[in-house]
């Protein structure tokens, strides 16, 4: 398979760890690199940003090379941006640890996350006007 | 002369006392509702003569053929309302808050232009009653998330000759912020329960820290048990008014009554509560 650079939120940085259930949020996101199988933990540096945590980790994460993410929660916003990114794939854990999710996408084992759905544990809503080219997933 | 009437908590009975605040001012008075997302004081001023005009930000729009992907503007969107989003750059309008800070950054010509976007309602009229009560209200669309920047277009239109009450949002936040910001004045409408107080204290840390002057008001004061007088007593904070827990009040202010109009010696309470006020800021700014 190709390359790539898989994105996970984390609450530990601890390969034997579960996903985090937040995203943008998260205290930290791994970074899985398909070829080295090495990974490599980073604090989230929008934790706390007051505004627009999803987006911003997004775009940072897109600049690290980010092509596959996983995540069990998203909110609109991340929403928005997962489904009008062509180059991103949004993956759900399946409840997998860390250190079973770079095989589990190989395989083909993790289902897609579902286009258009908020899973938010948060009470923020709200709707946007993405101007993205919206082409659908891989 | 500006005068917040704030609380925290939500239905502690902001707009009551704002209303009828403003009905016994005898200067050229301005009520301005800046609780953007539920503004209901023109259910009690019934303002005439009402004039709508669509409130709108300046949003970016991207020339994608022609950007060079520099992200400049990502970068400097502390909003996150742009997002790398591979090929393109995406716009999350509900976002943006029309900050300027992406076309200002944006090193080429005409990549990003500003166009206009309407994001909800201004509504002025004048409150007839025994003299004239200017009116002002902000309405955001629904879904939209900007209410501090709908605050801040109300919040325009005060006029520094009159006295303007300012009714404001709940809670403690941005919003909150927003509408006291540059005000000389905050009246904190809260009751006597655990939440009331609860919310009272995010409130007054808030003002307290923005240091504007600020005074209590309790309503529903015959309800509940949490000390509220004695965290005002703590704080220095004067209780301006109480106001007992009456069903007729609650009955009449729910069809639209002034509590000034249902209890007739509240009209003199009000009048008190509104020169303590001005004292106050005569005081300061002497």
């Amino acid at each position: 398979m190709n390359i790539m650079i898989i994105l996970a939120p984390m609450s530990e940085k601890t390969t034997t760890a579960k996903l985090s259930a937040r995203f943008a949020r998260a205290d930290y996101f791994a970074f899985i690199d398909t070829e080295t199988k090495e990974i490599e933990f980073v604090e989230n540096p929008h934790k706390d940003s007051q505004h627009g945590a999803a987006s911003k980790v997004l775009s940072w994460a897109t600049k690290k090379g980010v092509t596959v993410m996983i995540s069990d929660q998203l909110g609109h916003t991340a929403v928005q941006v997962v489904d009008n990114n062509p180059n991103l794939t949004a993956y759900l854990s399946n409840d997998l640890t860390l250190d079973k999710i770079a095989d589990a996408i190989a395989n083909k084992e993790l289902p897609v996350y579902p286009e258009g759905e908020v899973r938010s544990h948060g009470k923020h809503g709200g709707s946007g006007s993405g101007r993205g080219s919206g082409r659908g997933r891989n | 002369m500006k005068i917040a009437v704030a609380s925290g908590k939500g239905g502690t009975g902001k707009t009551a006392i704002s209303t009828s605040l403003s009905a016994v001012v005898k200067q050229k008075v301005h009520l301005l509702d800046c609780d953007v997302e539920n503004p209901n004081a023109y259910l009690y001023m019934k303002p005439e003569d009402v004039v709508n005009e669509r409130a709108t930000v300046l949003i970016p729009e991207i020339d994608h053929d022609a950007c060079i992907r520099c992200d400049k503007c990502i970068d400097a969107c502390q909003f996150g309302a742009l997002v790398d989003a591979g090929e393109n750059i995406m716009f999350l309008s509900t976002l943006c808050h029309s900050c300027a800070a992406c076309w200002t950054v944006c090193p080429e010509e005409g990549v990003i232009t500003p166009v206009t976007r309407e994001f909800g309602d201004i509504n002025h009229g004048v409150s007839q009653r025994d003299r004239p009560i200017k009116f002002t209200e902000g309405m955001l669309d629904i879904t939209e998330m900007i209410t501090p920047t709908m605050i801040g277009k109300v919040k325009g239109f005060i006029d520094p000759e009159n006295i303007s009450i300012i009714d404001s949002p709940p809670g403690a936040g941005c919003p909150l912020y927003e509408t006291v910001d540059d005000t000389d004045y905050v009246v904190l409408v809260t009751e006597p329960t655990v939440f009331g107080l609860h919310d009272l204290r995010r409130a007054h840390k808030l003002i307290q820290e923005m240091g504007i002057p600020v005074g209590v008001v309790i309503n529903r004061s015959t309800i509940g048990k949490a000390p509220v007088r004695e965290f005002c007593d703590e704080n220095n904070i004067p209780i301006l008014l109480e106001i007992p827990f009456e069903r007729i009040i609650a009955e009449k202010y729910s069809s639209g009554e002034l509590l000034i109009d249902i209890i007739p010696e509240l009209h003199d309470k009000f009048t008190e509560v509104l020169n303590t006020i001005l004292e106050t800021v005569q005081e300061a700014t002497a």
